[in-house]
């Protein structure tokens, strides 16, 4: 598989030229790799990427938002429903989230969440059989930044989700540099969903267009437009 | 489908925004998105982008009646389409509130405000008017769909043309596009709708919104207006009182915006106006912005495909050698079928055998069926074809005629058919029609054909003759005359087969009536047709070429069209292809046997011996004569 990474790859294709240490080691497969019968088959049309140790993974142009175990995403509260929020998450199904799984929160300490909050939870349950299940507690009972957000304010956004990817990787130069020169706070969900809070009405919409911008722009492009930005701002 | 519900946090920002005046794209309260108007190649046919939101409208006509309150107008109607693609909230077929609204609002700044004039779209008062109708579809829902649904409407209206008609008395003609121009519409003005939504009350006012900003308003107000400040439709919708003031704020706005965007249409319509002219291209692909990340066109990329070349080889090399068999021209099968699983009975030679005893079939079909019980046998009818005579393999076949066969001469040539596709069987065909050719000048065509031109003798002589003396000649004196003529012409070539088209009916006989035309027409070819038939010939027929299908002949109604020209030079194909290879044999007739259980018989058209007329109205020539049928008929009924 080594001389295919990088490489564009269709759905359809078979990988098959592994590296001899290879063939004897397990290869972790991220989406849009599949494996049947001993085969490894591509699934979404991409660039195909490769991690040490052992990580393969496509990256594809995507907008629709599958739910996986694990993720971290935003969601919007849509209804109430006896011990359970109805949570729209932008997949397929609306998830639940337990009242129960807030930080202290009990059974007659229920948590203060409304119809239309913003909730910053993570998929407990994710597959396709069920409907997704979202907790606002890691295991420890800690809420680690999880729960109830945008009650003070700031705006969301939705994107595809290649750009939250890029922007959650370690690669990405978006947020450093527009940290340099403001002041933000800013939550990103899995689901293509960013939440941005600055100092002002404007600053907060300057850094919204910054991010929308920045889908299709490499690293150098983003500094040139990061500092463009500020001296705007400066006189905004 | 659900639409994705608003969280608190977004409306709360953008009313925070809308009060301090700051919009999420950065414009300023009263500015419009950027408009984009691009129309296609069909005329009337526009696209308009306001942002993300886009709307398609579609202008198209037909003739139909008038209302009976208004006999001298023409109708304008309107429809609008939410479609699914727009928005999940949209859902087919069902008009929700919001499509019925945006469906009245255009209709009353369109029709109301008489922007078409109705009246020149009258062609024959009381009976006949145009119905212009535009059909609006929304592709996709960004906020403000009024808006962009008028200025692609009107946009629409303005770029569509109607075919033109003439009126004569009572008779309309409506003209194709290839013949004459097409009109536009009399459009008067250009009413442009422009919204306004309100927040907090009234307080603040925003133009143009997004779909975020319509989910938090308030209410909307429309106004739809013209360049000259006359207000077509005013509507105001959603939970909130106004003020006179503030909808006088709102009329001044719109003033400005309806100037620029009409100036905007013009524009838009002039630059395809230019690039007709001047025969560039234009319609929408060339309108689609390429070289961006985020165009959907892109120049070409080559694909690498050696991998799976080599692997198609590989493949190759593996499969075994498939035989085909070439079965006949144009058929070639892999294997054999398997055997008829259907559960019909083969055909059974017993009751066969039985029918035509009885029956008293005289000797020569009698010999015939022996050869035919090996093809009966199998169950399957057989049609016996003359075969092909082995001392020449060329069939010269002459087509002489009037201007219907110049006509067919030509359209067969534009279509690469001037030897009707019949090379293969040998056959060479010579066109010979002159317009205006009349009965008198065929003997004269026809011998300088042979010493002049030296055209070779025919085998098959096609004569399509005599229409254009319908209309000046007695008919029973022409019906003589063309008799006479073809026995000379008999003699002229005694070993032609003489094929007689029948005469084409017509829309329009010229110095006649058109009945009293068709009349004339039927009797000639009756009469000579039962000649032709008599004395070895063959009929050419023309039954699809009626006078009733208006789209068969040209507009003087005696010439045909290319359709009606693809007919008859149909007919001259089935007419050769007939006639095969006979040469002067008119024994070696073509025979049928039918598999039918009922009628065993053997169909011998050129033994004129008898014809009887079978219930079910087919009609054979039975050749063992009269008391052949007579005897059949009573043994086949005695058994009912």
């Amino acid at each position: 598989m080594v001389d295919h990474v990088n490489e564009l790859v269709l759905p359809g294709e078979i990988l098959t030229k592994f590296n001899e240490s290879e063939k004897t080691q397990k290869a972790l497969l991220g989406p849009g790799l599949r494996q049947e019968d001993g085969d490894i088959i591509v699934s979404k049309p991409g660039i195909l990427k490769f991690r040490e140790p052992n990580v393969y993974w496509v990256d594809s142009f995507q907008k629709r938002y599958i739910p996986t175990k694990s993720d971290t995403v935003i969601g919007i509260v849509t209804a109430k429903a006896g011990d359970i929020f109805r949570v729209d998450i932008g997949g397929s199904d609306q998830a639940t989230l337990s009242f129960l799984a807030f930080e202290g929160a009990t059974k007659r300490n229920r948590p203060d969440v409304k119809v239309g909050d913003l909730v910053y939870a993570k998929l407990l349950v994710a597959n396709k059989d069920m409907e997704p299940e979202l907790v606002c507690i890691d295991s420890g009972g800690k809420n680690d930044g999880l729960g109830v957000i945008g009650r003070e304010g700031g705006f969301m956004i939705n994107t595809s989700i290649n750009l939250v990817r890029k922007l959650l990787s370690a690669e990405c130069e978006l947020f450093k540099t527009l940290g340099k020169n403001l002041q933000f706070e800013v939550a990103v969900g899995v689901n293509g969903r960013i939440w941005v809070k600055s100092r002002s009405v404007s600053q907060t919409i300057a850094v919204v267009n910054a991010i929308e911008a920045s889908e299709f722009m490499t690293n150098a492009q983003i500094k040139t437009m990061c500092k463009k930005l500020a001296d705007t701002l400066a006189g905004f | 489908m659900r639409d994705v519900p608003l969280s608190n946090c977004e409306k709360e920002f953008i009313l925070a925004a809308i009060r301090e005046g700051k919009r999420l794209d950065g414009r300023q309260p009263y500015d419009f998105r950027r408009i984009k108007i691009k129309f296609g190649v069909d005329r009337g046919c526009c696209q308009v982008h306001l942002g993300e939101t886009l709307v398609l409208a579609q202008v198209s006509c037909e003739v139909v009646s008038p209302r009976q309150t208004r006999p001298s107008d023409g109708i304008l109607f309107i429809n609008v389409e939410l479609s699914p693609m727009a928005s999940p909230a949209f859902e087919v077929g069902r008009m929700s509130d919001f499509g019925v609204e945006v469906n009245r609002i255009l209709e009353r700044c369109l029709k109301e405000s008489r922007c078409v004039d109705t009246e020149s779209l009258c062609i024959i008062s009381g009976e006949k008017v145009w119905q212009v109708r535009v059909d609006v579809t929304v592709m996709n829902h960004d906020g403000n769909i009024i808006d962009c649904a008028s200025i692609a409407a009107i946009s629409a209206l303005a770029h569509f043309r109607r075919p033109d008609v003439t009126v004569n008395g009572n008779e309309i003609t409506i003209h194709p596009v290839e013949e004459r121009d097409p009109i536009p519409l009399s459009v008067h003005h250009m009413p442009i709708c422009v919204s306004f939504s309100f927040y907090e009350q009234g307080k603040y006012l925003l133009v143009d919104p997004t779909d975020k900003e319509e989910k938090v308003m308030d209410g909307r107000t429309v106004i739809g207006m013209n360049k000259h400040r006359e207000i077509c439709t005013l509507q105001v919708t959603g939970m909130m009182l106004l003020l006179k003031d503030q909808v006088l704020r709102c009329t001044n706005i719109a003033v400005v915006k309806v100037a620029e965007i009409t100036e905007l249409i013009h524009k838009a319509l002039d630059n395809d106006r230019q690039a007709r002219l001047k025969g560039e291209k234009y319609g929408f692909a060339e309108s689609v912005v390429t070289e961006s990340v985020t165009a959907n066109q892109k120049p070409e990329t080559t694909v690498d495909s050696e991998k799976s070349n080599e692997e198609a080889d590989a493949l190759n090399a593996e499969c075994e050698e498939i035989e085909v068999n070439g079965k006949d021209l144009g058929i070639g099968a892999i294997g054999e079928g398997g055997k008829n699983t259907w559960e019909i009975e083969d055909f059974e030679i017993d009751d066969d055998e039985e029918n035509f005893k009885e029956g008293e079939v005289a000797d020569d079909i009698e010999s015939e069926l022996t050869n035919e019980k090996a093809a009966l046998q199998t169950g399957k009818p057989t049609v016996k074809t003359a075969v092909r005579s082995g001392t020449t393999n060329e069939v010269n076949v002459w087509i002489v005629g009037s201007s219907i066969v110049y006509w067919a001469g030509e359209r067969a040539e534009d279509c690469d058919l001037q030897n009707l596709g019949l090379y293969e069987k040998g056959a060479i065909i010579y066109w010979d029609g002159w317009r205006g050719m009349k009965w008198n000048a065929l003997l004269g065509r026809l011998q300088s054909n042979l010493e002049d031109k030296e055209y070779p003798q025919p085998d098959i002589l096609i004569i399509h003759l005599g229409s254009n003396d319908v209309s000046s000649e007695d008919t029973e004196k022409l019906i003589h005359k063309m008799l006479l003529d073809l026995e000379v012409v008999q003699e002229m070539f005694p070993s032609a087969r003489i094929v007689y088209s029948e005469l084409l009916s017509r829309r329009h006989w010229r110095g006649i009536k058109v009945e009293e035309g068709e009349k004339r027409k039927e009797r000639i070819n009756t009469m000579v047709g039962l000649y032709v038939k008599a004395k070895g010939g063959l009929i050419m027929r023309h039954d699809d070429i009626i006078r009733q299908n208006v789209c068969l002949f040209r507009k003087d109604g005696v010439h045909l069209t290319d359709t009606g020209n693809d007919i008859f030079i149909q007919d001259l194909i089935g007419a050769v292809d007939e006639c095969g290879d006979l040469g002067d044999d008119s024994e070696e007739e073509t025979t049928m046997v039918l598999n039918s259980k009922d009628l065993q018989i053997t169909a011998n058209p050129v033994a004129k011996l008898g014809c009887i007329h079978f219930i079910g109205g087919q009609v054979y020539e039975w050749a063992g004569g009269w008391e052949g049928i007579n005897n059949w008929f009573l043994d086949h009924y005695s058994k009912l």
